[in-house]
């Protein structure tokens, strides 16, 4: 099955689990996600001149909350939206598989699943607790 | 990021206002027109005494100064189009006040106009597809923000609901907005919900309409013989964007922070000085983290200053978002910030018969546009 968005992430050779492709600066080690043609924002360096790195997937749940409604074309409520921290250092926002808001502090990974789109299933990417909060 | 303070003396002299609206067929043309008209009598003005237009909008379309000031004149005025989210009335108001300031200008006009539907977002070109968009719509972003706050300060859905309510109770005065019905409680908190702890009383509407704020010098107001008591000087003007900060990506709050205190200092006051602030608060959890950021209180209390009424007007403290606010007032984009302006003005006057605030001199008009950035006005009355 072919992945909605091959530029954000991809297999990472266990089971469902993905990894989240981005870029480092070889200089100072700073980290962008999602890989773009564009450069890293925190240094300016162009991305010709960085490297690719894969970011592991796993990270804890900053905050969660559950979207009531529909509030784009196609949206499937209810859905869970969290702010993570991804064990490499970066925040961003993820889907979280499932109904039940996760706490604070929760352990997920990165792991696609497969999602309707017209023309046929593709494989997205979504987060899945692995362990609660302590 | 620039203040007024090494420059001349500029002064707000005319205000007029458009009803904020839901969306009809009104063409923009007459939104605009009617606010300039009113601007123009408030300030006791002719048209051809204005020599620059800045015009804040987000959905008209390339060129929506010029096809619609030709209704009223063309005198061959400088026009300027400032797109900058939804701080693009802010902005027109920032630039007509550099434009006085500086000397290029006597009067200058700021008006912010916009119709609902056919913005564009910039982020939607950028090539890039995004991990979760869900989280990229507004709503979420802010429903996050209110659970991140619950979690840390223990801000519950009653306080941010007690924000809808003042701010409802505010509009239900304002003959401008577009929400004109006072708001209990229980109906905020079961109106439908929308993200997280938001319902929809907690956010603001889709609607259009106009603001226009003319500006002047004190050299213009003496030749035009102006009424000097209702002209209101302009101490500050402040603009920036966002730093990346590492603090669980909320660096929009590290922004307001940097506007707040940029705007206050480049003004020469200090938040106790502030009787008014108009502020963003598309969603009930700006109102308290922004007020928060600004310095109105510490991170974290917002929501005590709420449930104690300490931002009513009245309320004996500085009264947040006496318009309504874009929650109850309305916020059609392009007009948003500079109707901001006209409502201090008006307050600063002693002028907003049924919501005023008592004793008013000094106020912060505080903006932010996607993206993000800020903007920040204060003003005073002598």
């Amino acid at each position: 099955m072919e992945l909605r968005e091959p530029t954000l992430y991809a297999r990472s050779g266990t089971g469902e689990d993905a990894v989240l492709l981005a870029l480092r600066d070889p200089a100072t080690g700073d980290l962008a996600f999602p890989r773009t043609p564009y450069g890293i924002g925190a240094t300016g360096t162009p991305t010709e001149a960085a490297e690719q790195a894969e970011l592991s997937g796993r990270a804890e749940v900053l905050t969660c909350v559950t979207v009531h409604q529909p509030l784009s074309p196609g949206m499937q409520v209810p859905l869970l939206v969290a702010r993570l921290r991804l064990e490499e250092g970066i925040v961003l926002d993820g889907i979280i598989e499932g109904t039940e808001e996760p706490a604070p502090g929760t352990k997920v990974q990165a792991v696609l699943v497969p999602e309707e789109r017209e023309g046929g299933a593709v494989l997205g990417c979504r987060f899945r607790v692995t362990e609660g909060a302590a | 990021m620039s203040g007024l303070a090494s420059m001349r003396p500029v002064r707000v002299v005319g205000i007029g206002m458009h009803s904020y609206q839901f969306p009809t067929d009104t063409p923009y043309v007459t939104l605009g027109l009617t606010a300039l008209r009113q601007a123009l009598a408030d300030a006791g003005l002719q048209w051809p005494d204005v020599t620059m237009a800045a015009i804040g909008t987000g959905a008209i379309g390339m060129a929506a100064g010029r096809v619609m000031l030709r209704h009223i004149g063309s005198t061959g005025l400088e026009v300027m189009q400032v797109e900058n989210a939804s701080a693009s009335g802010s902005s027109a108001f920032r630039m007509a006040c550099m434009m006085v300031a500086s000397g290029q200008h006597e009067i200058a006009l700021a008006l912010g106009v916009d119709k609902f539907g056919s913005a564009q977002r910039a982020a939607h070109k950028d090539g890039i597809p995004r991990l979760t968009p869900a989280a990229e719509i507004p709503a979420v972003k802010f429903a996050l923000m209110a659970r991140a706050w619950r979690d840390r300060y223990g801000l519950t859905p009653e306080d941010m609901a007690r924000v809808a309510v003042k701010n409802h109770g505010n509009a239900a005065r304002n003959p401008y907005a577009q929400f004109r019905k006072p708001r209990t409680l229980e109906q905020v908190l079961n109106s439908n919900k929308v993200a997280g702890d938001l319902t929809s009383l907690q956010c603001t509407p889709r609607g259009e309409g106009a603001a226009a704020v003319i500006v002047a010098s004190e050299d213009a107001i003496r030749k035009h013989g102006l009424d000097r008591g209702r002209a209101i000087r302009v101490l500050s003007s402040v603009s920036s964007s966002e730093h990346a900060v590492a603090d669980e990506g909320w660096s929009l709050v590290e922004m307001v922070q940097r506007s707040g205190t940029a705007a206050l200092d480049a003004a020469g006051v200090e938040m106790r000085d502030l009787d008014i602030i108009e502020l963003h608060d598309a969603f009930t959890i700006e109102e308290i983290v922004y007020a928060e950021a600004l310095g109105l209180c510490p991170l974290g209390e917002g929501a005590q200053q709420v449930r104690e009424g300490k931002w009513d007007i009245g309320g004996g403290g500085c009264a947040v978002n006496p318009s309504g606010g874009l929650l109850g007032m309305g916020h059609p984009i392009g007009p948003t910030g500079a109707g901001q302006v006209a409502e201090i003005v008006r307050q600063l006057r002693g002028e907003a018969e049924g919501r005023q605030h008592p004793g008013a001199r000094t106020a912060l008009a505080h903006m932010i546009g996607l993206g993000s950035v800020a903007v920040g006005h204060v003003l005073q009355r002598d």
